[in-house]
């Protein structure tokens, strides 16, 4: 008698985890749904299936609205700044946590510090400092200042190589590799759950950053998704399928990246939000 | 050095040298907003290049909305074209951060007759004894009309001598309350008119955005100030009577007699533009810029008609634009050259041949009007009209972020939630430190 | 930590052959980082409080001004206006935000099937654009023919100008704002739950304590770090809100939905006041960090650390 009865309450407990993930995630269907209608349908229809899918709307955003050269830009600066920071995150956590070498608290002590600081302030003196170079629309202007990483990649991957033991280490010491080869040979496939962690962070806040590209682009040439779209709000006639097929564009990559490194997301937010 | 990289430097320096002196061009860069000026300009500019074999012009095309924030961010970049248009709104800003080169000094070397213009366009572009511009072309508001709404819905095309007040509207709005129509054909006036279900309106284009074509006119109309006590002045005047008596009218076009629709942040079907074209909207107060877009209608055939007489006469801001130099262009010369070419006499004539601009010189105005003969607007003439009388236009260096706050002040009037003593309670508070 | 500084450069004046040649090499390996922080972090810090006192427009040279950015930002009705909407964003967001996620966590803690994908889709809005999240939900909201006023209308009510009125805009933009973040602190609160010790709420079950006392009594206090924790990073991320206002309304109408940060934005780089919008950022973060401060003081001390 007690098993029917568990049984009924097990599916009415997935039927309200569902239920509240639909409604949870069902702008974002909308968004696709719309992104597939006519504009007739978009007007008037309120179904959340489109009769006949218009793939159209997706050529006709990468063609006339300038969404597959956004989206190559975005691609290429998301890209090149996560392969960075991956490289220069793992190199400086490395020092920090396991190499001795006079300032090393203070200057990690400094990183740990800034980090409270609120991103607005570097703003307008990075800003100045693109400027002065002569980086504003370039490539350089966006990559530049998030190549070479930051506070946050350099403590995760620190955290996590203090946790691997000398021994490692000491024997390859032994065999008289030298620290270069110590790095890439031990610590970076050791990290490398880390490293996934960090690359899939990078990239999704890199891809879908809007304040840096919007104040150091101006040219249609340079500007990446979030800030080509972002335009589309000043436009006075708003086609509504063709912009959410280019939403979908901007949005669908990083959902697909989610669902392939589940953990590594899973993680990253862990080790954000409880800071250990 | 050892001889071999005296030799190579030598070499180098030779391919350098050939390379830089194979009489480069130099490239312009020039800016615009009005793709209706695109044709006219492009030939032109054309005719510039022909006889100017060592400059490049690039046209660059951005509208109206894009255009200002383009170059204010292109000079927080300190990256403008070289060339661009200017207009009197946002001059000062510009001026005020020596964005722009002052021509004083190339008009007297190269002796230009500024005589040929109309010297109050000549004014817009003068800054404390400096002058930025010399005058592209002129323009004045007036409205629209859609002939065939009129007739069909019985009502006779506004004489040039229509009247307007702003305590019950006058004829003006009713005229457009006989031309607003509910999904079951009963107008503005009809007693079961459903203002919910509205699918024609009488006018079109009333954003707090539209200062020259729209409200700024009324307010003149009513012998309001305007916005600033004089160019440049220091003082908010909207809270005039006059003034806030007309924005309260402009808030009733809207939202109690229901003849206009509200400004809303992303209308369904299209600009006031396309709605007028699409026969949405039977009057829209237009510039005489946009008499060019007037000639691609088609379907209905239109006229124009003067503003409607207030308590004190009528009034129609009255404008020029002219061209900009970067005040740090590395090409001032070529830039200058260009500059001379668009507002001499020959570019001018080709241009006002197209029709699409009144012609800053004065001797060419009858080219212009002769591209509308035999064609739609039959009354294309009031423009000229129109600019007999004007008020005092804003200008002050913080333009921008004061007109900023108007704006978006007056668009919640428009949309009824706040009454224009608000509204311009409001734009007090928030513009008075940007006026001292 | 200070002892540990010290020590360090007590060591560095005699070092072994071997340990200075692990010092060259760690300096080695930090320098690409520590040039992009030092360039882009470090100085821009400095940079920003000196900024803050000038006048600069990026053409003509700065200013020096000493202190009239704050005195004026500070008598300015429209930088009020931006603090006040901030402060309502702060205030419903935070606490919204955190009971809901609490909530679907507390659903979650248990050993279910699923796990990974529901964990999994609750974080899809957080990987999406905020950009391209707030333009779905300008087109879900909009006044004539968006998704929401329909359900409205087929309800029987009124249709709502959700971000066209100044009353409704800034919550309109909140809820997307809590909405597109609540799945980060569900995952947080989450692997927060799923730290507490299996017997402590076992033993308390045994006690016959009813579900809602054990959830006061042992369940919150344990988790009350994490909770915590999770509040000042979300309250600071709050205060910095940019993108979904900046997406939906471009702080219209009027200033309803003006935030500090886009105020900031436009001061910069629309008005091209360097010197301000300057003295704006180190204001906000003078404002945070007393934020922070006021949590410790006040929250911080009913905060259980002894059980974690």
């Amino acid at each position: 008698m007690k098993k029917p009865l568990r049984l009924v309450g097990e599916i009415c407990f997935y039927l309200v985890i569902f239920a509240i993930l639909f409604v949870y995630l069902f702008p974002l269907l909308w968004q696709l749904s719309t992104s597939l209608k006519t504009m007739d349908e978009v007007f008037r229809g309120f179904s959340l299936i489109p009769k006949t899918p218009l793939w159209e709307n997706y050529t006709t955003a990468l063609r006339d609205f300038n969404v597959g050269r956004f989206l190559l830009n975005t691609i290429l600066v998301a890209g090149l700044i996560t392969l960075g920071q991956v490289i220069s995150c793992s190199m400086a956590g490395y020092a920090f946590a396991k190499l001795r070498f006079p300032g090393r608290d203070f200057i990690f002590f400094l990183y740990l510090g800034t980090m409270m600081i609120p991103a607005t302030v570097t703003l307008i003196p990075s800003y100045v400092i693109i400027l002065e170079l002569g980086w504003i629309d370039s490539l350089q202007g966006l990559i530049v200042p998030f190549v070479f990483g930051n506070a946050f990649g350099t403590f995760l991957i620190r955290q996590f190589l203090q946790g691997v033991p000398r021994d490692l280490e000491e024997a390859a010491e032994i065999d008289g590799a030298g620290y270069f080869v110590i790095w890439s040979r031990i610590m970076i496939p050791m990290a490398k759950p880390a490293l996934a962690t960090l690359a899939v962070m990078t990239l999704v806040s890199q891809w879908n950053s809007l304040v840096w590209p919007l104040i150091v682009t101006q040219a249609d040439k340079w500007k990446v998704l979030s800030v080509g779209l972002a335009a589309f709000r000043l436009f006075r006639t708003i086609q509504w399928n063709t912009m959410m097929a280019a939403v979908v564009m901007a949005t669908l990559p990083m959902i697909i990246i989610l669902f392939l490194a589940q953990r590594f997301f899973i993680q990253g937010i862990q080790f954000s939000g409880l800071n250990r | 050095m050892s001889k071999k990289s005296v030799v190579l430097f030598v070499l180098l320096a030779l391919v350098f040298v050939s390379g830089t002196a194979g009489a480069e061009k130099v490239t312009l860069r020039y800016m615009f907003w009005d793709q209706n000026q695109q044709e006219a300009y492009a030939a032109s500019i054309d005719e510039f290049m022909k006889q100017n074999p060592d400059i490049e012009v690039v046209m660059e095309l951005a509208e109206w909305g894009d255009y200002w924030t383009k170059l204010t961010t292109g000079m927080a970049a300190r990256n403008l074209p070289d060339v661009f248009w200017g207009h009197a709104a946002y001059f000062s800003a510009f001026v005020a951060r020596g964005a722009l080169l002052d021509l004083k000094p190339l008009i007297e070397r190269d002796n230009i007759d500024t005589s040929i213009y109309y010297q109050s366009l000549l004014d817009f572009w003068s800054y404390e004894g400096a002058q930025y511009g010399l005058a592209k072309d002129w323009d004045t508001i007036a409205f629209f009309y859609n002939k065939d709404l009129f007739d069909e819905a019985g009502v006779p095309y506004p004489t040039d001598d229509w009247s307007w007040n702003p305590q019950d509207g006058g004829e003006f709005v009713r005229i457009l309350q006989q031309l607003t129509f509910d999904d079951q054909g009963r107008n503005a006036l009809h007693p079961d008119f459903d203002e919910k279900r509205i699918v024609q309106y009488g006018l079109g284009d009333l954003a707090g955005s539209n200062m020259q074509a729209g409200w700024l006119n009324f307010v003149w109309m009513n012998g309001g100030t305007g916005v600033l006590d004089k160019p440049y002045g220091s003082k908010l005047v909207m809270n005039e009577p006059e003034c806030i008596e007309v924005l309260q009218f402009w808030s009733d076009l809207v939202n109690k007699y229901h003849v206009a629709p509200p400004p809303e942040a992303t209308v369904a079907g299209g600009s006031p533009w396309d709605l007028f074209t699409a026969e949405k909207f039977a009057v829209v107060p237009q510039g005489s810029w946009m008499l060019t877009a007037g000639r691609s209608i088609e379907g209905f055939s239109w006229d124009v008609v003067g503003m409607p007489w207030g308590p004190k006469g009528r009034y129609s801001a009255f404008n020029g634009l002219a061209h900009n130099i970067y005040a740090h262009t590395p090409h001032k010369e070529e830039a200058w050259r260009l500059l001379k070419w668009l507002e001499g006499y020959e570019s001018q004539k080709i241009v006002a041949q197209y029709g699409c601009v009144f012609p800053a010189i004065e001797s060419l105005v009858d080219v212009f009007l002769d591209a509308y003969a035999g064609r739609d607007p039959e009354n294309v003439a009031v423009y000229t009209e129109m600019a007999e009388n004007t008020g005092i236009w804003p200008m002050h260096v913080n333009w921008n972020e004061i007109f900023d706050i108007i704006q978006r002040e007056l668009d919640m009037m428009l949309q009824g939630f706040v009454d224009a003593q608000t509204a311009v309670a409001n734009i007090e508070m928030q513009v008075s430190h940007l006026l001292q | 930590m200070p002892p540990v500084i010290l020590g360090g450069v007590i060591v560095a004046r005699k070092m072994s052959p071997k340990r200075k040649r692990e010092a060259v090499a760690g300096y080695l390996f930090i320098t690409p980082n520590l040039l992009g922080f030092l360039i882009f972090q470090l100085v821009p810090i400095v940079v920003a409080i000196l900024l803050a006192f000038t006048e600069w427009d990026l053409i003509n040279d700065p200013i020096w001004v000493g202190f009239a950015n704050y005195r004026n930002l500070l008598k300015e009705p429209v930088f009020h206006l931006s603090v006040k909407k901030t402060l309502y964003f702060v205030v419903i967001n935070v606490p919204v935000q955190s009971m809901l996620a609490l909530l679907i966590a507390i659903l979650l803690n248990r050993s279910i099937r699923f796990q990974n994908l529901i964990r999994t889709l609750f974080i899809v809005p957080w990987v999406s654009m905020a950009v391209a999240v707030g333009l779905t939900w300008t087109w879900i909201y909009n006044s004539q023919f968006g998704l929401l006023n329909e359900i409205l209308t087929r309800v029987g009510l009124d249709k709502i100008p959700w971000l066209a009125h100044p009353d409704w805009a800034l919550i309109s933009v909140i809820v997307v704002n809590i909405w597109q973040f609540l799945g980060f602190h569900i995952i947080v609160f989450l692997a927060g739950l799923q730290m507490i010790p299996r017997e402590v709420e076992e033993a308390a079950i045994v006690d016959g304590a009813t579900p809602l006392t054990r959830f006061f009594k042992v369940t919150l206090p344990l988790i009350s770090p994490v909770l915590f924790y999770d509040l000042i990073v979300n309250v600071i991320g709050t205060f910095q809100a940019f993108d979904l206002p900046y997406a939906m309304t471009g702080g219209g109408p009027g200033s309803a939905t003006r935030v500090y940060n886009l105020y900031l934005y436009q001061k910069g780089f629309q008005f091209l006041r360097m010197g301000e919008a300057s003295a704006m950022a180190v204001m906000l973060f003078i404002i945070i960090g007393i934020t922070t401060a006021f949590f410790f003081r006040v929250v911080g001390r009913r905060v259980n650390y002894d059980l974690t």
